[in-house]
This record gives structure tokens, C-alpha cells and sequence, in this order.
């Protein structure tokens, strides 16, 4: 390839990233206002202890979770869950690595809460207090790992045999 | 010859390379076990605190100045490796005791403005121009002018906290022009221009000087990639793409140009350059925002990325330079652990996430990591033994 065909490269690169991103675009604008606004609207609470047990059900799809003895073998699957997608951050004992370490969990939190954390913890960490206190002491956003709802009850399941232990 | 204060700095890179090694398998360690109270955030802060300090640019700076001074190492430049070594152990200590806080703070403005007078070193009186040929020469410049870019992050911090933008996007972005222009500007750039300057090449012709310069200055519009996390609107996804595609594009031509070259390199060389001709594939897919919007909120996936560059790239290129510049004799086992431990190290931190995606979790795998960390610390220790070896030889 030669100077001159150069310079024809540059305007074609550009319209043709230009029509991709006109077919994409839009949406991820549209996002961008969101997270802006619900960004600058939060406050660091201090007032909750983020060790504390805690009634709220916080933020999210789960509204009500029934519970019934421990399935080892929900559990199971759950354990696969759990270091694919939140290992690199969180370990089941009580030691804190990028976030806390999740011991006692499900004795310190509702199931409901649990859930909706794993599923939208922007949302939790930016509006529900016991979130917010989390965001304030441990200053890492949690993001959402694509789980399941499937999925999200099965690390649930895990995090429950792990506090029976 | 190579001068023994040169060598003598060079065996403290190498030491240099082996603590890093170490904090690096204490935060692989944490994962699997449990040691006591250490703050594993403030030990990651001093971990990549120390590696851009104290291994990359301290390693990069001495290879650039053994190219200009092949004599003697002068003063000047003996400064800037002293004081680049009291930034970098100052930063590992005070990040490690208190994170981002005033110590820490001051040692990082010290690495800064250390930079700088590397910069103004290695540019005055024409030093690099007439020490390397064209070709390093294009790419290490402009790899200078980006360590001095880099530096606009850190200083937007103070007045964007000042300002009350702390939780705002624009916080985070201002710390990654940081890591932008000190890994894919300064310290990508500087390495390909050691490569470089060990090649024979012609002068460059005016259509492959077009296309080096497309390479080296789609840098600037990568950026933008680093600013998709927050869905920053049309604009800068735009700027974003038409800077993976230069960048992509650019790459590919000068391959093509330079691939006389392949026969002559060494395998680390090879394994560098595939390496990067990985990680500006990558940045095409990045851009496309739901692969995008995976990539930013994994964490194994960023600490992949950042890895593929310093250990995929980075590293290698510069154990390459060790040997070609004379420091060490080359021992071709040395060459082979390393490619095989970077190559697994990087597919593990890349393919689980993927694997996640099939609901499929590798058996182990924090103990995985935390092995194949345990073979850098060795190539580490390999390689600081074959320094001494040449150093003891000149002494007699």
C-alpha cells in the first residue's frame, strides 16, 4: 500500500466506524445520563453498620424467597458459580479480599437482599443503606457478573450450606 | 563494553522484577488462604505502584540510557535511576501502611517529575537522535512525550476531588489516562523502540513513516476506550473506534513491511509481538458495547488485559533487550519458562471468564494462579543469576 491510498483509508475508516456506531449508539448514550445522574445524587451513609444484621430486603426483581432445607446439590452447582464469577473478589471465609468475605452472610442479610446484590448491585450500593455503608467502608463498586436468576439462587444455596459449616 | 555501573543498575531491575514477583504471589496467596490482616487493597496499590516504578520504567530508562551512553552511565542519568528507586520503595512502603494518603502521594509526584527530567535527558542535545537508528527513534520519542502525557491524570485528581466530581466517571477517567499513556503510550512504545533499535534496518520510506506514525499516534484516540465503562455517549465511543480500527489497521500494515524482521528474533521477541498483535484484536471487540460491557465489570478479564500487556508484552520485550544488549549470555531455557508461564498465567485469567459464560468453573483455579506466580519469582531469580555471572566477569 502507497501514500495515496492512504489517504483514502482515513475517510473510509471513519464513515465506516461512524455507521457502526450509529447502529449501536443509542442505547449506550441513554445509559450514560442514568449512571451520571444516579452517581452525583449519591451520598456516602455512614450512620449503618455494614456488619450489622440487617432486616431490608434491599433493592431488586427478588421480592420474596422461600426457603427450605439446605440442596447440597443446589449448593454444588453454586460453588461452580461462585469461582467462576466471584472469586477474583470475594472469598467464604471471614476474610476481606477486594470485597468482604462473605462468612455469616446469610445470618447477617435476607435472602432477598443477597439476591437482588448479586443482580443489581449498582442500584443497591448507590440507594439501599446497608449498600451504600458497603460502598462507603470496602470503596470498590460490585458489578453485575451476568448471573442467572438460576444461578443467583444456587449461590444463595452455597452461601447458606457455607454458613451451616 | 558495557559500563559496571550500568550492570550494577541493571542487577537492581532484576532485584527489582523479583520483589515485585513476590508482592504479586502474597496477593495471589490471600486468595487461597488466609494470612493474618493484610490489606489487600493497599497491597495491590503498592504491587502496581512498584511494577510501573520500580521494574518497567526503571528497567525501560536504563536500556534507553545504556543505547546513549555506551561508555559510561554520567551522573545526570545516575540520578534519575537513584531517584527512581527512592520513589518506587517509597511507594511500595507507603501504599502498603496507608494507601492513597500524603506519603504516598508525595512519592508518586517524585516518580512524576523524575520522569520528566528522564525525558528532557534523553532528548537534550539530541542524545536519543544520534545514538539509535530511525526506527527506534520514531517509536521511543513519542514514547517519551506519553510518559510526560500520563502525568495530566494524576494532577486532574486534586482539583476533580477539589471540585466535588470524586464519584463521578470523570474521576476514574483521569486515573486511566494515567495507565493509558504509561502502558499502551510510554512503556508499549518504548519497548517496541528497543526492539527496534537491536534491527538493521533501512531508512524508512515515506509511506512507512505515514504508517508508523498512524500506529504511534492512535494511541491517543485509544484512550477513548478507556472511558466506555460509563457509557459515555456517541462521541467518545466514536473517537474510541476509529482509534482501535487506525490502531488495528496500522499494526497489520507494518507486519507486513517489517516481517523480514521475524527470522531474526528471539522467541520472547515473537512471543511479545503476537502479544500485541492480541491485544489490538482486542480493542476492536472493546468497543462493541456488550463485549465491552462484559470486559469492564470482569475482574479477572481487566486484570487479564493489564497483564497481557506488562507480562505478555512488556517484560518479555525487555528480557529480550537484557540478553540482546549484552547483560546476560543467552541460556534459551530461561527464554522457554518464561513464554510457557506468561502463556498460562494470561489464558487462565482469560479463559475463565469465558468458561463462566458456559457455567463451567476451572477446578482450582486460584491455585492455578497462585503457581504459575511462583515460576515468575523463578525466572526472576534465573535471570539475576546470569546478571551477576557477567558482572563478576568484568571485575576480573
Amino acid at each position: 500500500m502507497n501514500t495515496k491510498n492512504l489517504k483514502h483509508l482515513i475517510p473510509a475508516l471513519i464513515i465506516a466506524s461512524a455507521s457502526f456506531l450509529y447502529a449501536c449508539g443509542g442505547s449506550g448514550a441513554q445509559t450514560g445520563g442514568d449512571e451520571n445522574s444516579s452517581a452525583s445524587s449519591s451520598t456516602a451513609s455512614a450512620d449503618v453498620d455494614p456488619d450489622a444484621k440487617s432486616d431490608s430486603k434491599g433493592l431488586g426483581k427478588f421480592t420474596s424467597v422461600q426457603l427450605g432445607p439446605i440442596d447440597n446439590a443446589m449448593a454444588d452447582k453454586g460453588k461452580a458459580v461462585f469461582t467462576a464469577k466471584c472469586s477474583a473478589c470475594h472469598k467464604i471465609t471471614t476474610d476481606k479480599v477486594v470485597g468482604p468475605g462473605l462468612k455469616g452472610v446469610t445470618q447477617r442479610r435476607t435472602p432477598e437482599w443477597i439476591m437482588n446484590q448479586i443482580t443489581n448491585p449498582i442500584e443497591m450500593e448507590q440507594k439501599d443503606p446497608v449498600g451504600k455503608a458497603l460502598l462507603a467502608k470496602h470503596l470498590t463498586q460490585m458489578t453485575f457478573q451476568n448471573v442467572s436468576d438460576d444461578e443467583t439462587r444456587q449461590l444463595l444455596e452455597y452461601l447458606r450450606q457455607n454458613d451451616k459449616q | 563494553m558495557i559500563p559496571k555501573t550500568t550492570t550494577y543498575y541493571l542487577r537492581l531491575a532484576v532485584a527489582n522484577f523479583i520483589v515485585l514477583t513476590i508482592l504479586g504471589l502474597i496477593l495471589r496467596y490471600i486468595h487461597i488462604t488466609s494470612i493474618g490482616d493484610i490489606n489487600y487493597q493497599f497491597l495491590l496499590h503498592a504491587h502496581s505502584h512498584f511494577a510501573f516504578a520500580g521494574w518497567m520504567f526503571f528497567a525501560i530508562a536504563l536500556l534507553i540510557t545504556n543505547l546513549i551512553n555506551k561508555d559510561c552511565l554520567p551522573r545526570s542519568f545516575r540520578s534519575v535511576m537513584v531517584l527512581t528507586l527512592i520513589s518506587a520503595y517509597g511507594m511500595l512502603v507507603s501504599f502498603y501502611l496507608q494507601g492513597y494518603k500524603a506519603v504516598s502521594i508525595t512519592f508518586s509526584t517524585l516518580f512524576i517529575v523524575v520522569t520528566y527530567r528522564f525525558t528532557y535527558l534523553v532528548f537534550k542535545k539530541k542524545a536519543l537522535r544520534n545514538s539509535v537508528n530511525e526506527l527506534s527513534f520514531v517509536l521511543i520519542k513519542p514514547a517519551l512525550i506519553f510518559l510526560c502525557v500520563s502525568s495530566i491524570g494524576p494532577f486532574a485528581l486534586g482539583p476533580l476531588m477539589a471540585m466535588g466530581f470524586k464519584n463521578t466517571p470523570y474521576y476514574q477517567d483521569a486515573i486511566y489516562i494515567y495507565l493509558h499513556f504509561q502502558m499502551n503510550g510510554f512503556m508499549l512504545l518504548a519497548v517496541l523502540g528497543l526492539f527496534a533499535s537491536a534491527l538493521t534496518v533501512d531508512s524508512l520510506t515515506k509511506s512507512t513513516k505515514a504508517w508508523l506514525n498512524l500506529f504511534v499516534y492512535s494511541t491517543v484516540l485509544l484512550y477513548f476506550i478507556f472511558t466506555l465503562w460509563s457509557s459515555p455517549g456517541i462521541l467518545l465511543q466514536l473517537l474510541a473506534v476509529v482509534g482501535a480500527i487506525i490502531n488495528l489497521v496500522s499494526w497489520i500494515v507494518l507486519c507486513a513491511r517489517f516481517k523480514s524482521v521475524w527470522s531474526d528474533c528471539s522467541a520472547l521477541a515473537k512471543a511479545a509481538l503476537i502479544a500485541i498483535s492480541l491485544k489490538v484484536v482486542f480493542q476492536v471487540f472493546v468497543c462493541y458495547p456488550a463485549i465491552g460491557s462484559w470486559t469492564f465489570s470482569n475482574r479477572d478479564l481487566i486484570i487479564g488485559y493489564i497483564h497481557l500487556l506488562t507480562l505478555g508484552i512488556i517484560t518479555p520485550l525487555i528480557i529480550d533487550q537484557i540478553l540482546r544488549q549484552g547483560f546476560v549470555s543467552v541460556w534459551p531455557p530461561l527464554n522457554w519458562i518464561y513464554i510457557y508461564t506468561a502463556v498460562a498465567y494470561l489464558a487462565l485469567l482469560f479463559l475463565q471468564p469465558l468458561l463462566a459464560q458456559f457455567g463451567i468453573s476451572i477446578p482450582d483455579y486460584q491455585l492455578w494462579l497462585f503457581g504459575l506466580s511462583i515460576l515468575f519469582l523463578l525466572v526472576g531469580f534465573a535471570l539475576l543469576g546470569k546478571v551477576k555471572a557477567v558482572h563478576g566477569s568484568i571485575e576480573r
